[in-house]
């Protein structure tokens, strides 16, 4: 017999494919990346072709196993982390009924999300989902929208699935989703962890046409003949269901039990947490997800613009910065860390408010937007540097008091992303928050981690997700300054009421703007 | 420039800018025929403190006249007057000799002297008894008072060693002819003048414990106070005894420059600081609208006057953090990259797509005057925040809070929105943009003058013609000399969406007054 030493996963993410071969051992041994386009076909709407979704899954499958020579037959299972927040409508035979289908960033469903929130109101809404972020964004209004705008197709639908439910559709024949995919689509009840009946119905959606659900470690199927002819992947190789991206990270990072958190620094910066039942807060409007551990939940906050914050300041401050570092052979990321790194804590009373996108947390306003506060002549752009990212450390922290609010012991913190290879941000970050950071080796890969788990577990290798904390490798600890983090605190108690001071003035300044046109 | 005139007469103006001394020529037409600039150094020896040595502006003034006289090739003898223009206000000890008994003496944006400006305000019983008598909405440390207070309180041997304290001009007028002299306009930003009697106040000068005899007697801006001596011609190559006349503070010269010197006249500067300056019969004491009551160099007459610090600042520190490296970059090509910027920000929308600056960054000005006031940007969003728009911004922010002492002159008294229009000076006036947003923002006319940079020369120019009898009045001298280069109107279609981003304007200010405040303490 074979040994099955392999799990191949599937990040499927905004921008492209990944797919990573795990061991045992939790090591990401390979990796295949490929890319797909994402259409923006008018202001808010944002489609993607499952067509090419498959297309980069076969590419990638195909180019790993050929790269790495592994026999097929020595992976054990197939897992996924896959963006959410979508509406891919297939029929009985499991046909594609949308060429292009509306993925999480499309916002047109802005009717429908207006309707929910003042006819079923949107309290009440939030109460039964857990479901906090813009209304516009969940499955739930799009697939509102659709049935309005594309009846024909909402007819014909048998099922409404999420991104990676196509992908495992397409390898194995089986229509299904998973829990925490579910709980971010504002129609399961996320105390009950079943659709919920009153939300989906009163926007006139069939309970019918909502997926079974499983959870992430459950074997769903097999790979078919078919699909084993395009991909090279063994006929009959188990297939679970995974997981989506965020619940996903979570346990990468080892959210797996209460005290422990994440945050995830990537172009949103985001924070998770682990309990036992739904964190419901009208006020802060934190998200609830199911995590990946059934029956539990993994609460998020998140912040639009982190690393986006520093790119959007290098696409229009740092241009010539940016071309000159090219030329010198470095990257204009170094730069900008020894810049900030030069200034003192506080930036010389900078400060920025980080919600380019609008809204986000904690206030998730959406005519909210950022700002560069308290300016005098002496900054110049290395104190805008550092404000930034210490705006968005500070937002952070807002976050985690908000969970500590609500009930959250928060012990340790581990940190991922990109951004946490930036030394003076990761500084900043442990010295505005007060907390022990600690950086895992697979700081981009922590969600295909824990769809590997699952994938252990759906098969009988591994025996629960509690593995994940053997797995993960901390490769640094980032220990807060006693010195630094005092003064952070000092300029925190003033930065958490700024946008409240200023609540007002955003609101009347996206009034104006609206009517005059000005955007 | 106009050419010299082998049969026409000239007046030598001298402006002591902060950052050097321009000696502009000017000819009985009011043409400006040469010109000399000669920078000098600023001292920031600690913070707050704000330091020039008069020594330094003594080598401009002669440098820079020997540069126009041998460049010009102009007779000495066809110099019918001397006048000037200053920044102030200062403190210039001098003792009976006529040499400085401090080598480094304080400028006008020095503000070390701010605890006696408040022992002074405390001893005369708060701070209206104050401004009712002198009537200055400055900083106090600001004030000349406040820094004699200091030399006594710290250098107490200087302060006695004194004879006279004089501004900035008064210091070169006494080095060309030997005379101790002010003039009404500058004793009119020290707060020892009686802003009213035309006289120095008893009351303030005993509360302030500073004796009266140490202040110079005072003239007319016009008034011929002395004759260039044997000694100065021989350094300055001028001729001996060409008249000297007492000139003013560059805010006072640059009113007479810009023609505010009848009723219904106001001038917006854009400068380095944005300043707006009415003409007025009486002073406007009203404590609440902290309006500086300047007198006009036409004797009984006034002009109110307040700004905010960072105007063109602010477009220079924008440029300066923001642009830096295409600067040099398009310098190298012979563009310039503010011109590349004027003709971006013209794409972008009035409104910056809801983005608005407040242009507090060096600190308040009019009409609130916090000191821990400092500037922000609100409203930026990634979808569609460029530089441009945040240049634009800084254009926009910057006429708001102009606007905003429009509205304090008005509630003051002064209704310059009645009286449509605006004299516009100052480099801010050669961007036809800015003074386009300008108009659009305050919805009024904007008269752009010829020269908008040299108004305070011209304004020199007229108190030196007066004083030797070339013109008979100011209004008589302004209708001859200042002159119009264009009139901007206002666009409709902006004007509405503008009102409600100045209401806006103000309200971000008055909100983020409350976090400034609170962040000063840590």
């Amino acid at each position: 017999m074979v040994e099955k030493e392999y799990f191949l996963v599937y990040d499927l993410g905004t921008s492209g494919v990944k797919a990573v071969l795990f061991n045992t051992e939790g090591r990401a041994i390979a990796r295949e990346y490929r890319r797909y386009n994402t259409y923006y076909v008018r202001p808010q709407w944002v489609e993607q072709s499952p067509e090419e979704w498959w297309v980069a899954v076969v590419e990638s499958t195909r180019n790993i196993l050929r790269k790495t020579k592994i026999p097929p037959e020595k992976i054990a299972a197939i897992s996924f982390s896959g963006q959410m927040m979508g509406a891919v409508p297939v029929d009985k035979e499991g046909n594609l009924l949308m060429k292009r289908v509306i993925i999480w960033e499309d916002m047109r469903a802005v009717e429908e999300s207006e309707h929910l929130e003042k006819n079923f109101g949107w309290e009440e809404f939030y109460k039964r989902t857990g479901s906090g972020m813009a209304v516009p964004m969940y499955p739930l209004v799009k697939i509102a929208w659709i049935k309005k705008h594309l009846s024909e197709i909402y007819e014909k639908t048998h099922k409404f699935i999420q991104c990676k439910d196509y992908i495992r559709l397409k390898l194995t024949g089986k229509i299904a989703s998973d829990y925490t995919d579910a709980s971010n689509t504002g129609m399961l009840n996320i105390h009950k962890r079943t659709w919920d009946e009153e939300v989906v119905s009163f926007m006139g959606i069939d309970m019918d046409k909502l997926p079974d659900l499983y959870e992430s470690h459950d074997v769903v199927g097999y790979v078919t003949d078919e699909a084993a002819k395009v991909t090279g992947l063994k006929p009959g190789t188990p297939v679970v269901a995974g997981a989506g991206d965020v619940p996903a990270a979570a346990v990468g990072a080892g959210v797996v039990k209460e005290g422990i958190s994440y945050i995830c620094t990537g172009t949103a910066f985001w924070s998770g947490i682990f309990t036992n039942s739904p964190m419901i807060s009208p006020q802060y409007r934190i998200c609830t997800l199911c995590s990946m551990i059934p029956g539990k939940y993994t609460p998020h906050q998140f912040t639009h613009s982190g690393s986006a914050s520093i790119d959007w300041f290098i696409e229009h401050f740092l241009i010539s910065e940016k071309e000159g570092a090219e030329r010198a052979g470095i990257s204009i990321y170094d730069v900008i860390q020894i810049k900030a790194e030069q200034v003192p804590i506080g930036s010389g009373g900078l400060v920025f408010l980080p919600y380019l996108m609008g809204g986000g947390a904690p206030h998730n306003k959406s005519y909210i937007k950022g700002g560069f506060l308290n300016l005098t002549l002496a900054h110049r752009k290395e104190h805008f540097i550092r404000a930034i990212m210490e705006g968005v450390a500070l937002t952070m922290r807002e976050i985690i008091e908000i969970f500590r609010e609500e009930g959250a012991k928060i012990e340790l913190i581990r940190l991922i992303g990109g951004s946490a290879q930036n030394a003076t941000w990761r500084k900043i970050m442990a010295d505005v928050l007060g907390v022990e950071l600690l950086v895992p080796e697979l700081l981009q890969e922590a969600n295909c981690l824990a769809a590997a788990v699952a994938a252990g577990i759906g098969v009988g290798i591994y025996k629960d997700y509690s593995i994940v904390e053997k797995l993960i490798r901390d490769i640094a600890v980032e220990k807060p300054d006693s010195e630094a983090h005092k003064i952070y605190t000092e300029i925190y108690k003033v930065y958490k009421n700024i946008w409240r001071t200023l609540d007002s003035i955003y609101k009347q300044l996206f009034e104006v703007g609206l009517k005059y046109n000005i955007f | 420039m106009a050419s010299p005139r082998k049969d026409e007469i000239y007046i030598l103006t001298h402006d002591l800018g902060t950052s050097g001394d321009k000696a502009v020529l000017v000819d009985s037409e009011g043409n400006l025929v040469a010109s000399e600039f000669r920078p000098y150094p600023t001292y920031r020896p600690r913070p707050l403190w704000v330091e020039q040595c008069p020594e330094d502006w003594w080598v401009a003034v002669v440098e820079s006249t020997r540069n126009i006289l041998r460049k010009t090739k102009i007779p000495p003898e066809k110099i019918a007057a001397i006048s000037f223009s200053g920044h102030f206000p200062g403190c210039v000890p001098v003792d009976k000799e006529g040499r400085v008994v401090r080598k480094y003496v304080m400028i006008w944006a020095d503000l070390r002297a701010e605890e006696q400006g408040k022992k002074l305000v405390e001893k005369l019983g708060g701070y209206e008894n104050f401004y009712k008598i002198h009537g200055l909405g400055h900083p106090l440390g600001m004030l000349s008072i406040s820094k004699v207070m200091w030399l006594k309180e710290n250098e107490p041997e200087v302060y006695n060693r004194t004879y006279k304290f004089l501004q900035t001009w008064d210091y070169i007028i006494l080095k060309l002819t030997g005379k101790f002299v002010g003039d009404y306009g500058g004793a009119s930003n020290t707060g020892w003048l009686d802003v009213r009697k035309r006289k120095y106040s008893e009351e303030i000068l005993e509360a302030a414990g500073i004796d009266m005899d140490k202040l110079p007697d005072l003239y007319e801006s016009h008034d011929v106070v002395g004759y260039v001596t044997d000694e100065a011609a021989k350094v300055t190559g001028l001729k001996p005894g060409t008249p000297v006349v007492a000139g003013s503070g560059d805010s006072i010269c640059a009113a007479v420059g810009a023609g505010v010197v009848k009723e219904r006249t106001a001038y917006c500067y854009i400068g380095t600081a944005s300043q707006l300056a009415a003409f007025s019969h009486e002073p406007i004491l009203d404590p609440k609208a902290r309006i500086n009551n300047f007198l006009s160099a036409i004797p009984g007459k006034y002009t109110p006057f307040s700004y905010i610090s960072a105007g063109g600042l602010s477009v220079d520190w924008f440029k300066s953090t923001f642009l830096g490296i295409e600067e040099s970059i398009l310098s190298n090509l012979g563009i310039k990259v503010l011109d590349v910027y004027e003709s971006k920000a013209r794409e972008v929308k009035p409104g910056c797509g809801g983005l608005i600056f407040i242009p507090y960054i060096a600190g308040g000005g009019g009409p609130h005057w916090n000191p821990n006031a400092r500037g922000a940007f609100i409203g930026i969003t990634s979808l569609h925040t460029k530089r441009a728009d945040f240049y634009r911004a800084v254009l926009e922010g910057v006429a708001f809070a102009f606007k905003w002492l429009v509205e304090q002159f008005e509630e003051a008294g002064i209704p310059l929105r009645k009286w449509g229009e605006f004299r516009t000076i100052g480099g801010g006036a050669l961007s036809d943009l800015w003074v386009q947003i300008h108009a659009d923002i305050l919805n009024m006319k904007m008269i752009v003058l010829e020269n908008p940079q040299d108004t305070t020369a011209i304004g020199a120019a007229i108190m030196g013609g007066i004083g030797v009898g070339l013109w008979k009045s100011y209004e008589e001298a302004a209708e001859r000399v200042v002159k119009i280069k264009k009139v901007v109107e206002p666009t409709p279609e902006n004007v509405e969406i503008y009102e409600k981003l100045y209401e806006l304007f103000k309200s971000s200010f008055r909100n983020l007054n409350e976090i400034f405040n609170k962040l000063s303490t840590i």
